[in-house]
């Protein structure tokens, strides 16, 4: 109560976010009602009370199952790869000497970022194509080329490469800015110790890089029921259904497409469960294996 | 460290708690509610009617102007294909004007959107509804559950004119699907009639008098045709998508129809896309695909990349609708040649029978008044006005054809929802005008305005080489164009009409379109070779597993 006292202006200070969290993020959460009604929006929250039958209804489709392990599968990749790829360029970045070009590398990895999925499908469709430049190449070398877009079991890997591509630049440079951080006295020790620059980063930068890695990895978990709605939806067509359809892709041909409200909020409760559970999970893990907690 | 655990329990608690409460709120706001829309809201409003036109039951004169002025709020969608005179735009045109005018009706846009149906589902749910807008097929029927709306049955009764009645009333299924318990809450949109719904395979032009080819009466010819066209210029044979769409209008050509109900063999209705005449036409479809005539990409291409191939000239065939000259003509002109354009050429049979056309229940829109509406009645008075003004003003001698052009050219007749409809005679008429007026020249005299318009257009493209009008031309102006070409099937009636004739069951509904994508996706597999042919019986399995046999279920209960 004394802290208190002393820290009441802080508080004060914390009141505005709470109260916008309270009201766009808490008070909407009654709205989750609709998943349990057959939701008529001329009629409101009072629609019909229809207890679990949405999510019989959801679960009862064959192909939901499979889209929640597309949606896992996907997701995985991308969080991994979001997490390495960055992490490795840093690495390297950091190494660069001549601040010009580490600065221009840095914009042009980070530029793809702001492009918006539905330009980016276009350019990689055309890119992914049986003529696409990388076909020509593979053809050229002698091979046959590959419809990448339309092969089940090629599908999610371009969704995953093409989004880690899209994405990288942003991690890397938060995590340049961590290594920026680091106190440049312990490279000067371990010069005076004699640790060759490959040393330096082994035993310095990525262990002190580690929370901050940690934090982006949690931070990250809470996607993994996200696999990237517009991203795939501009790009898959109905031959890669069976390993590229997502959660939410199939929602919105199951629901938001003829205003099924409910369907939308019913698969809406199910993902934050999941996800829910996946990021305490997490959280758990890895304050047991690696020491670091938020609270 | 336990202090914090403790901390994370309490706010999971805390959260869990706020899910709980709102959760256990709701029987509550459910209960007091409930009887308010469910009860006979349905019956009140008609109450109100029968009082205010009883006394003058007789000589309700639809022309009559409001004393006072009257203000009609509405909704409208974006329409984006009319063009404006200077200074007009959707809501100040030469129609509100004549309905202040006429009627002494102020109609107010309360917005327009190009997004209707989302914007409208947003309204709906915030209960802020304009006084008449229109509304599709499962709006109307969450609208009607809720007695949101007006009953218009005795205002309809006492104010539409008999040439709108004529309409409205000429096919009793779609007016039938505007009632409920025979009270009137909405007046169909109805359609383009049977002349638009035949679909046809398109072929290039100049390739087709290059080779010289008959017109293909069997499967085997056009395939013959589609060889030799690839034989000699190239590319693929048929355009096609990924969401077989398009190539599944050749199904016709075997007996095979997607997405309508049908009579089934053992007297139930049945969905068309499981019957054994599907496995047919995929079998062929897999054949073509293997010989290179589908193109070897099509299951990653979309609309837009199928119609650059079509306009790149890398293929000669495509399965389409009547409407492909506005759709691809004008483009591929530009792009290749003013003769390089598509001719439609009717499906060839596959086995010597005559080739049906389905046709789904046609109608998907309806003009509504909210419940709380001071002045129903002028729904009908300005529907009656668009049906004068289109159908009868020339006619009666009140207004030159030129004059009638200012309201319903450049698409104006578009803009006029929810005061709307569309006459489903008009395109067939339309099209005997324009025939008419191409074989007679300047002689001729022309009934409908919109014809003329039609006939115009099109001479753009025959006289002057104005690559916008190649629609017009290939619609409805030349020898073959797409109606020359449907006109018997419109005359003989060669049309399968699907047994799902009016609203469409909710169950229905509820499964959005993954019915659908899971024959696609089944389907897409065969034709690439993916699966056996005989992985159509799995196909059909997974439907009914999915919730096919609810549907068919529901709709041999709805109608059979």
């Amino acid at each position: 109560m004394r802290k208190f006292k002393k820290q009441w202006a802080y508080h004060l200070m914390l009141l505005p976010g709470i109260a916008a969290i309270f009201i766009f993020s808490y008070i909407p959460l009654y709205g989750l009602i609709i998943a349990f009604q057959k939701y008529n929006p001329a009629l409101g929250f009072a629609s019909k009370w229809v207890g679990f039958d949405n999510f019989r209804h959801i679960f009862n489709q064959p192909n939901f199952v499979r889209t929640i392990w597309n949606t896992l599968y996907i997701a995985f990749f991308k969080i991994l790869g979001g997490i390495i790829v960055p992490v490795f360029f840093s690495l390297l970045l950091n190494e660069i000497r001549h601040t010009r070009i580490k600065r221009s590398f840095q914009t042009l990895i980070y530029l793809p970022h702001f492009l918006s999925w539905v330009i980016l499908a276009g350019v990689i469709s055309d890119i992914l194509s049986v003529n696409g430049i990388i076909n020509q190449f593979i053809s050229v070398l002698g091979f046959k080329p590959i419809p990448f877009l339309s092969t089940p079991r090629l599908f999610p890997w371009a969704m995953i490469v093409t989004d880690i591509w899209k994405g990288f630049g942003f991690g890397t440079v938060v995590y340049l800015a961590a290594i920026t951080g680091i106190d440049p006295e312990l490279y000067e020790a371990a010069i005076v110790d004699g640790g060759t620059r490959f040393q330096q980063t082994l035993y310095i930068t990525l262990p002190l890089l580690a929370p901050t890695i940690m934090l982006m990895s949690i931070l990250s978990l809470g996607s993994v029921m996200n696999a990237g709605f517009d991203q795939i939806f501009n790009m898959y067509a109905p031959i890669v259904y069976e390993t590229g359809d997502i959660i939410d892709t199939y929602v919105y041909r199951l629901g938001i497409e003829k205003a099924q409200f409910s369907m939308g909020a019913t698969v809406g409760m199910f993902k934050s469960l999941v996800s829910c559970i996946l990021v305490s999970l997490s959280y758990f893990m890895a304050d047991r294996f690696a020491g670091y907690r938020v609270f | 460290m336990l202090k914090r655990t403790i901390s994370i329990v309490l706010t999971f608690c805390l959260l869990f708690m706020l899910l709980l409460t709102s959760c256990a709120k709701t029987p509550e706001a459910v209960t007091p509610a409930e009887p308010e829309p469910e009860a006979p809201e349905v019956s009140e409003p008609a109450k109100d009617t029968e009082d205010e036109p009883e006394p003058d039951d007789e000589v309700v004169d639809w022309w009559e102007p409001y004393p006072e002025p009257v203000t009609i709020t509405i909704f409208n969608a974006m329409a984006t294909d009319a063009i404006y005179p200077d200074g007009d735009d959707i809501e100040h045109n030469i129609w509100t004007r004549e309905y202040k005018e006429r009627f002494n009706i102020d109609v107010v846009t309360e917005w327009v959107s190009d997004d209707y149906a989302t914007k409208l589902n947003l309204a709906i749910s915030s209960k802020s509804l304009a006084d008449m807008f229109h509304v599709d097929n499962a709006q109307f029927a969450q609208l009607k559950e809720a007695g949101a709306l007006y009953d218009i049955t005795d205002v309809y009764e006492d104010y539409v004119s008999d040439g709108m009645r004529s309409l409205m009333e000429s096919d009793p299924d779609v007016f039938e699907t505007a009632k409920t318990d025979g009270r009137l809450f909405g007046t169909p949109h109805l359609h383009y009639g049977y002349m638009s719904m035949p679909n046809y395979v398109w072929l290039r032009k100049d390739w087709m008098e290059e080779g010289q080819y008959e017109p293909p009466e069997t499967i085997e010819e056009l395939e013959a045709i589609m060889k030799d066209f690839m034989a000699k210029h190239g590319g693929y044979g048929m355009a096609i998508d990924q969401t077989l769409r398009y190539l599944l209008y050749m199904t016709p050509c075997f007996g095979a129809y997607h997405d309508i109900w049908v009579d089934g063999d053992d007297g139930t209705i049945q969905y068309s896309s499981i019957q054994p005449e599907m496995k047919t036409a995929l079998e062929t479809f897999a054949q073509w695909y293997k010989d290179g005539i589908l193109d070897s990409e099509f299951a990653s291409k979309d609309y837009n990349a199928m119609i650059e191939d079509v306009v790149n000239g890398k293929v000669g065939a495509q399965p389409f609708l009547n409407w492909w000259g506005y759709a691809v003509g004008p483009d591929i002109i530009r792009n290749i040649s003013d003769k390089a354009y598509f001719e439609p050429y009717a499906l060839p049979s596959a086995d010597g029978k005559k080739v049906m056309h389905p046709v789904p229940f046609p109608n998907s829109a309806y003009s509504v008044v909210n419940k709380d509406c001071k002045h129903p009645e002028a729904l009908i008075k300005l529907l009656n006005f668009k049906y004068y003004i289109a159908n009868e003003s020339v006619a009666l001698g009140d207004k030159t054809v030129e004059e009638v052009t200012t309201y319903t050219g450049n698409n104006l007749d578009h803009i006029t929802r929810p005061f709307y409809f569309q006459n489903p005679l008009d395109e067939f008429n339309q099209y005997v005008e324009v025939q008419e007026g191409l074989r007679l020249g300047d002689s001729y005299k022309f009934n409908s305005p919109t014809a003329q318009l039609k006939y115009n257009c099109a001479l753009d493209f025959l006289e002057r080489g104005d690559p916008d009008g190649i629609g017009y031309v290939l619609q409805v102006g030349a020898d073959r164009c797409s109606y020359a070409v449907g006109k018997s099937d419109v005359e003989e009636d060669n049309f399968i009409r699907s047994k799902l004739w009016g609203e469409t069951p909710e169950i229905v509904l509820e499964y959005g379109s993954t019915l659908k994508d899971l024959l696609v996706e089944g389907f897409t597999k065969i034709i690439v070779g993916a699966e056996p042919i005989d992985y159509f019986e799995t196909i059909v399995e997974n439907w009914k597993a999915a919730g096919g046999d609810e549907a068919t279920a529901a709709v041999n209960a709805a109608y059979k």
